[in-house]
């Protein structure tokens, strides 16, 4: 049975090996983010404190759930990469605009998957939006973003 | 919503144009006067007897353009507008267009006021089809046709101005799919319903809006664009112009901050439109600019705030038509 430090370096291999159309701007250069106590933007209506993820940056799987008719998507696992982590939701680097009220999986290092809404999203640059979302309750259809 | 519709909606009416009874076969339903301050709206019209043309005459010379039909009846009356008044081909196109705006309105209030955004969309989208019929191939002179445009402006005024504006422009600028200028016209119908669920005080606030009020009114295009995005009768292009159309081309507006290249064409037409409408309607706290004013603002803005290309366009068919 593998132990907890190399499952945790297979995901993040796998991880690493997905897509990515990611372009950081330059406050993330050398895969930094740089900026721990990013501003907060309009649209994010978060309630508990969260965990940034300053350093390196941290990996994570992302797949769209079907969920507006009118946008369409492609089913594929992309790497994204988190900005901060907290009990209800978080906030990635994603390559291209989610709209609010779009779902998407999240699959994370500790090798757990969870159902997000995105809330907001904002323009880094034509290959970069910084989204925010919320988790989705398994048992409802929606949680508050929080 | 105005202070005194509001006031209707409370007893469960629905504000309709007087001028849409003017046809002398009245729809099946009961009409009602919104009565004074505090009052209970007065019954004035008695279902299955026939109108009071003078009476009505009389109202709509004393400035009364809103009667009232209840909520349980609106669809009878709105199939009326759409049967008797709208589909009369007998009337001149410039005068179905007036009455269309004039419908419109209502009928964009009635959403608000109802909040099931599938209603919404099937009555904006059969108000949209008719639009399209009276406007497509000249059938009305543009030059007439920004001569009884609404300067007065509320959301509903609005809305409908934005729609017929983004109507044109779309055509101008080569959209020729019947289907496609349908959906343009109930996108610029729609392009604002994330505001009723921004406070009223905010809407109809007469002075500058404070911080928090301005973050609360810069919500609506997520609000809208969320409360339409579930339903499958929506497109792509109207999605974008409910959430995009207070996006700017040099990627400062919001709620994405996404610069030209990647806005929706369609949100990008509405973006002019309905600046150029909000700049020569009268508001509460100033009066709206004239034509030329607006043109001058909309071209220092090309490049800035607007799509260049689409500013042109439309200031070329202002001044073909002024």
């Amino acid at each position: 049975m593998l132990d907890c430090d190399s499952q945790r370096e297979q995901l993040e291999t796998a991880i690493r090996g997905l897509k990515c159309l990611l372009s950081l701007p330059p406050e993330y250069t050398g895969d930094v983010l740089g900026d721990v106590q990013m501003p907060s933007v309009p649209g994010c209506e978060r309630r508990f404190s969260r965990i940034y993820c300053p350093g390196p940056l941290v990996p994570a799987g992302f797949r769209y759930q079907p969920s507006i008719a009118a946008v369409a998507r492609e089913p594929e696992w992309y790497r994204v990469y988190m900005v901060n982590l907290s009990r209800g939701g978080l906030q990635i680097l994603h390559h291209e605009q989610v709209f609010p009220g779009e779902h998407f999986e999240i699959g994370l290092l500790d090798g757990s998957r969870r159902l997000c809404r995105a809330a907001w999203c904002h323009y880094l640059n034509h290959c970069c939006y910084r989204v925010g979302a919320a988790f989705v309750k398994e048992s409802s259809e929606a949680s508050a973003a929080d | 919503m105005t202070a005194t519709t509001e006031g209707a909606c409370e007893y469960g009416l629905f504000p309709i144009a007087t001028k849409t009874l003017c046809d002398g076969s009245p729809p099946d339903v009961e009409i009602f006067l919104k009565g004074g301050k505090g009052a209970r709206p007065t019954l004035f019209h008695k279902r299955g007897t026939p109108l009071d043309q003078p009476a009505l005459e009389r109202l709509l010379d004393n400035g009364v353009r809103t009667l009232y039909v209840s909520s349980a009846e609106i669809d009878q009356y709105n199939d009326y507008l759409l049967a008797e008044v709208m589909a009369n081909e007998d009337r001149p196109p410039l005068e179905r267009f007036e009455l269309l705006r004039d419908a419109s309105q209502s009928v964009v209030l009635n959403a608000m006021v109802s909040g099931h955004a599938e209603s919404v969309l099937q009555v904006t989208g059969e108000f949209a089809e008719r639009l399209v019929d009276v406007i497509w191939d000249r059938q009305v002179v543009l030059m007439d046709l920004f001569g009884v445009m609404a300067h007065d402006y509320t959301t509903f005024t609005h809305a409908s101005n934005v729609s017929t504006y983004c109507l044109i422009l779309a055509e101008a600028l080569g959209i020729r799919s019947a289907q496609q200028l349908v959906s343009i016209a109930q996108g610029g119908l729609l392009h604002d319903l994330g505001k009723r669920h921004v406070p009223k005080k905010i809407l109809n606030k007469k002075s500058q809006l404070s911080e928090t009020e301005w973050r609360e009114m810069q919500k609506h295009p997520t609000l809208g664009f969320q409360e339409l995005c579930g339903q499958d009768d929506v497109d792509l292009g109207q999605l974008m112009m409910v959430y995009q159309h207070h996006e700017r081309w040099d990627g400062k507006g919001y709620p994405v901050g996404i610069p030209a290249e990647e806005t929706h064409l369609w949100a990008r037409i509405c973006a002019v439109v309905d600046a150029f409408d909000a700049l020569t309607t009268d508001r509460p706290y100033r009066r709206g600019y004239v034509a030329e004013n607006a043109i001058n603002y909309l071209d220092m803005q090309a490049g800035k705030s607007f799509d260049p290309e689409i500013v042109r366009c439309w200031i070329a068919i202002l001044k073909e038509n002024s």
